[in-house]
């Protein structure tokens, strides 16, 4: 399902890590472009318009965040940000301007294609919208988001509003990592956006009711530091 | 005392003399001064004409002020030299040429020529008098010229005064004399310098032309010319005894002397105390200038007390030791002090003033003291009364009329006729009616003093007579038997109002030291127990207050030495631009200035220096609530107590924030070198492995079969991730000890926060059991995510290290008091005897530490770290049936905000 020759431009000043990235990419059918500082990398994506971008946050010359501003301003490409674990502050800001994934240096392989065709599987639904169907199922659980009705087992799970407001807004999102803040936001609305615990309540409340131990969720996850993704596929 | 060691004071004068102060602190300057002892001997032409030379030389050298007097010899010796323009200062219309004491001190030459060294400043300059200009001066390391004459020694003015008649105002202390390095007698045969008087060569100031004829008379110049010489012969003297001393410190000194004078409030004082100062000079002796408090003082008037403490002040500036002691009796008083401080001499004042009629009968206190001072000296000084600067704040303290004493003598009174008069009828004698009177009396005196009482007494007499003796109701006395009755209760009331008014006062005295002290030793308790220089400081500026009636504030120098007062204070004279200047000059000067002090007096309050063996720390400013009460001699002391009180203590806190300080660079670096050598193994085993297993694949990629190149592949990445949470740890343990960190603590459910950790832990949990306890109740916990699920992965990392691959694990969480609890146990080994305690060290590996145990223990250390910095704690201990358990508290610190919200259907966007 992903366009196999899809071009990714890769932003990221350590030759090492590019040259991992390349390797692993190209092995996957991706076409891969390459720049090693700020500057170049905006060039690049102005001219050759890829399908996604990686980008790295620590850049020598300028700040991931500036780059991810200036392509938001004409772009919704995907971008997904590579950054160390620590830095989640950085993850969280990056996130909330606009990037719509991340990878914790180190990661694995795996790791790299699934969040890289999310993202892409993402910006196709965008692209064409009105496509997006309404039912849903991951493992056990299944459901209707124009029904408003959730499964687990064929077991029908009575779920309050804002329970079911929270993982629809997962499921739209499958796969890809969301802030709590963007939870907030499009759960609560404008004004609860710094009351994270919510989020969280409501996230434990969910498991309690979909998990079958949510003490080691295994859809439901927690991005530590940063938000919550329901796992893809 | 009378050992052969140098006292303090030698030691300190010898190294005045030697000229090196101890320290780094700069050079000082050299004082040489051109002597003489009248004007028009040729004092500026003398200096200028060394200066001339030296200029020759080609030193440095600046006239920072020179008096021309018009002469054109000595102008014409001006010539080729640099001046400093004189500051032109208006005083009352006139225009003043002083000294400009900064432009100096900018300029900074080797040599400055100041003329006139006695000179009184204009109000509004710096210093009040010019001699200080030059203190300063030399104390910026600069050497000075200047000339001086010798009426103007304090310690010669009233000699002078007496033999030439003219007092003269402009003194400078004896102190500055006695320590120029150098000293150039300008001499002129009398007759030669009133040839030159005559010619009008001799500069005369305006003012003190009425005084010519008065004083340069031959006989007077002769003696003056004396006195000079006999002032040079005495500093050659003491060279020589500097020398001597210097040479051979065990050749004998002289026997050790002490002086004592007594000061009082009696205009002749000041004459005894400057006798006193020549005595202890001739000597070279210390002396103690002391003052006995006696009831008699408290009846002192305004102007009195005033001119007692200008004789202290004064004998103070001479070089005495000054003390006050009170007590009944001035004798015994002065001999007890005498014979406790080894006292050899005794200096004290008698007055031409015929005795006063009452005290005819009694010896006086120059014969009690000749009397009884058996081995002790005693000087007796005829006292001659000068006038003294008083200047009392308009003498309206006149205390309003208060009447109560007068009241209750008369109720006293009464009482006493009203029960007389009961008693009469009964039918008593009259003798125990006089008894009954003198009962009112010595009440009355023993409540209200000595001016109720005599009335009483008068009052008694008057009724006891008119109501009880023949003929009733008349003031006469048939019998003459009643006369000695009159006498005997007049007496009895006086004495036991005398007796009463001394019993009073000794008590008032005793409270009033004893607050004082006390006041002192409470603050410098205080000050032992703080440890926060902010805090101090309060403490310190509150206790002033109160005990001194004042305004205090402490400025302590910042960074850059720059004055700054370390507790806000609203509106007072702390925030003002001139008052900073003078702490500051106290600060840089380690001399008290502001009101009261001859320096910068124009200044709202008074600025003592704080100072410890180390140096000035600050400086304590006073400004008291009454501005025009002068402070007592004593009460100035005390606040020099007070002021080194809490220089000591600022120190003190300073001292140990410094120890501090380099126990933790020491800590850190103790730190830092263990993180290197643990650090470096532990990042050395994997990358070995690493390195070893990824050459291993690259090299016999055809020879390896499949389940060894999956070992080896499984190998490289189990390594990388060991690696990755070590450089972890060492990220989380860098940013906590430098406090870099600031905790993102926010309100979650625990269960969240053990899943996450467990999913990271997932590969190293593998195969085991893992049971996750978490009670239905357990609140929101308050806490940053990331680091405490660090602290999780930490522990259950510990917990797979210690335990059998497949054996249980268990993670509890449960709601405690003000908090959450979280425990990781194992069916592991269990810890070992001596692991409870030092578990939590950093690089701590367990009391059986092997050296190829795996694991730097820094993440113990990173876990007791994270706790900590929640406010909460962690242990270790043994768990009933084998393994063991970490338990550690997050303590909420508010409770967990209210869910309400489920309740409230929110607007969708």
């Amino acid at each position: 399902m992903t366009s196999s020759d899809a071009l990714i431009a890769v932003i990221e000043d350590e030759p090492p890590i590019r040259r991992f990235l390349r390797a692993s990419l190209s092995v996957e059918g991706f076409r891969v472009a390459e720049a090693a500082t700020a500057k170049d990398g905006l060039r690049l994506i102005t001219q050759e318009r890829p399908a996604l971008v990686l980008l790295d946050l620590g850049l020598p010359d300028a700040d991931g965040l500036t780059i991810i501003e200036q392509v938001r301003q004409w772009s919704t490409m995907p971008i997904i940000i590579l950054s160390a674990r620590g830095e989640e502050q950085s993850k969280v800001e990056a996130l909330d301007a606009g990037a719509d994934d991340y990878l914790s240096k180190p990661f694995g392989v795996g790791e790299l294609l699934a969040r890289i065709r999310v993202a892409l599987r993402h910006a196709a639904r965008i692209s064409d919208a009105g496509v997006e169907t309404t039912v849903f199922r991951f493992g056990r659980i299944r459901g209707d988001l124009a029904e408003r009705r959730v499964f687990v087992n064929d077991e029908e799970v009575k779920l309050t509003k804002l329970e079911f407001d929270l993982l629809a807004t997962l499921v739209r999102n499958a796969g890809k990592v969301l802030t709590h803040r963007y939870l907030l936001k499009e759960v609560w609305g404008p004004y609860a956006v710094d009351e994270p615990h919510y989020v969280r309540v409501f996230m434990a409340n969910l498991r309690k009711k979909l998990e079958p131990d949510p003490s080691r969720p295994e859809y439901l996850l927690t991005e530590q530091g940063v938000g919550y993704r329901l796992k893809g596929d | 005392m009378n050992d052969d060691r140098p006292t303090p004071e030698q030691m300190l004068a010898r190294v005045k003399t030697e000229g090196e102060p101890s320290g780094a602190t700069a050079r000082r300057g050299r004082l040489k001064l051109f002597f003489g002892y009248a004007a028009g001997v040729g004092k500026t032409y003398a200096m200028l004409q060394a200066a001339q030379a030296l200029k020759k030389e080609g030193r440095d050298l600046v006239v920072g002020y020179a008096e021309p007097h018009g002469r054109p010899e000595t102008e014409a010796l001006l010539d080729g030299l640099e001046c400093l323009p004189a500051l032109t200062v208006s005083y009352r219309g006139a225009a003043l040429r002083e000294f400009d004491l900064d432009a100096a001190l900018a300029r900074k030459p080797e040599i400055v020529l100041v003329d006139e060294l006695a000179h009184t400043n204009a109000p509004g300059l710096r210093h009040a008098k010019r001699w200080q200009d030059v203190e300063e001066l030399l104390a910026s390391g600069i050497d000075v010229y200047s000339t001086v004459n010798v009426q103007h020694l304090e310690s010669l003015n009233d000699i002078v005064a007496e033999i030439s008649g003219v007092v003269v105002r402009e003194t400078f202390p004896d102190e500055v004399f006695a320590r120029a390095d150098d000293v150039a007698l300008i001499d002129l045969p009398p007759d030669e310098l009133l040839v030159r008087l005559r010619q009008g060569k001799v500069y005369v100031p305006q003012q003190a032309a009425f005084a010519l004829e008065k004083f340069f008379r031959r006989d007077n110049l002769v003696a003056l010319r004396e006195i000079a010489l006999r002032e040079t012969a005495d500093r050659i003297h003491e060279d020589v005894e500097v020398a001597r001393r210097g040479a051979a410190a065990k050749v004998p000194w002289p026997t050790y002397e002490r002086l004592l004078v007594c000061v009082g409030s009696s205009p002749t004082s000041a004459k005894v105390v400057r006798a006193a100062k020549r005595l202890a000079d001739r000597l070279d002796a210390p002396w103690v200038a002391v003052h006995v408090q006696t009831a008699q003082a408290e009846r002192m008037s305004d102007a009195d007390r005033q001119r007692l403490h200008q004789h202290l002040h004064l004998a103070e500036s001479l070089g005495a030791e000054i003390v006050q002691i009170s007590g009944a009796d001035v004798v015994s008083e002065l001999l007890q002090y005498a014979s406790g401080r080894n006292v050899t001499k005794i200096v004290v004042g008698k007055t031409d003033a015929p005795r006063q009629w009452w005290r005819l009968a009694r010896l006086s206190l120059v014969e009690r003291l000749v009397r009884d001072s058996g081995k002790i000296d005693v000087f007796v000084v005829r006292g001659v009364g000068e006038p003294t600067v008083v200047n009392v704040a308009a003498d309206a303290r006149t205390a309003p009329a208060n009447l109560r004493p007068w009241v209750g003598t008369a109720v006293a009174l009464g009482l006493a006729t009203l029960l007389s008069l009961a008693i009469e009828a009964v039918g008593f004698t009259e003798a125990n009616l006089v008894m009954v009177y003198l009962l009112a009396v010595v009440a009355v005196a023993a409540r209200y003093g000595a001016f109720p009482s005599v009335a009483a007494s008068l009052a008694s007499v008057l009724l006891f007579d008119v109501l009880f003796t023949e003929p009733y109701y008349r003031m006469t006395v048939h019998d003459t038997q009643y006369l000695l009755t009159f006498a005997a209760m007049l007496v009895v009331g006086l004495l036991a109002s005398t007796l009463t008014a001394r019993v009073r006062y000794q008590a008032d005295v005793a409270r009033r030291n004893e607050r004082r002290t006390e006041a002192l030793y409470r603050l410098s308790r205080r000050l032992t127990a703080i440890a926060k220089t902010s805090e101090l400081i309060e403490e310190a500026e509150r206790t002033v207050s109160e005990v001194f009636e004042a305004h205090a504030v402490v400025f302590l120098p910042d960074e850059h030495g720059k004055v700054r007062p370390i507790v806000d204070h609203l509106a007072t004279f702390a925030a003002s631009a001139a008052e900073f200047t003078a702490a500051q000059w106290v600060l840089d000067h380690d001399e008290p200035a502001g009101r009261g002090t001859n320096t910068l007096p124009s200044a709202e309050a008074t600025y003592l220096p704080m100072a410890t063996p180390n140096g000035v720390v600050g400086v304590l400013a006073v400004q008291a609530e009454n501005p025009n009460e002068p402070r007592s001699p004593d009460a100035q002391h005390l606040l020099d107590t007070y002021a080194t009180q809490i220089a000591f203590a600022v120190e003190r806190i300073r001292l140990s924030d410094e120890s501090q300080q380099a126990e933790l660079r020491i800590e850190t670096e103790k730190l830092r070198s263990s993180l290197l050598s643990a650090v470096s193994h532990d990042l050395r085993t994997p990358l070995a492995a690493i390195a070893g297993a990824a050459s291993s694949l690259a090299e016999n990629r055809d020879s390896l079969n499949a389940t060894v190149r999956d070992e080896l592949l499984e190998t490289i990445r189990e390594e990388s991730e060991r690696l990755a949470r070590l450089v972890e740890n060492l990220l989380h343990m860098t940013r906590l000890s430098s406090g870099r960190i600031t905790l993102n603590r926010q309100w979650q459910p625990l269960d969240e926060v053990i899943g996450s950790a467990l999913r990271r832990m997932e590969r190293q949990v593998a195969g085991r059991e893992v049971r996750v306890e978490l009670a239905e109740d357990v609140p929101l916990a308050h806490l940053d995510d990331v680091l405490i699920e660090s602290v999780l992965v930490n522990l259950i990392d510990n917990a797979t290290k210690y335990s059998q691959p497949g054996s249980p694990l268990e993670i509890r969480g449960e709601a405690i008091s003000g908090g959450v609890a979280l425990e990781i146990a194992d069916r592991g080994r269990g810890l070992l005897p001596g692991d409870e305690s030092q578990i939590f060290e950093m690089f701590y590996r367990g009391a059986d530490a092997k050296p190829d145990r795996r694991g730097t223990g820094l993440g113990l250390a990173i876990c007791q770290a994270i706790v900590r910095a929640h406010g909460g704690a962690i242990e270790a201990r043994n768990r009933p049936g084998g393994g063991a358990v970490v338990r550690f508290i997050i303590p909420s610190g508010e409770p967990p905000p209210s869910l309400d919200f489920a309740a409230t259907e929110p607007s969708r966007p």
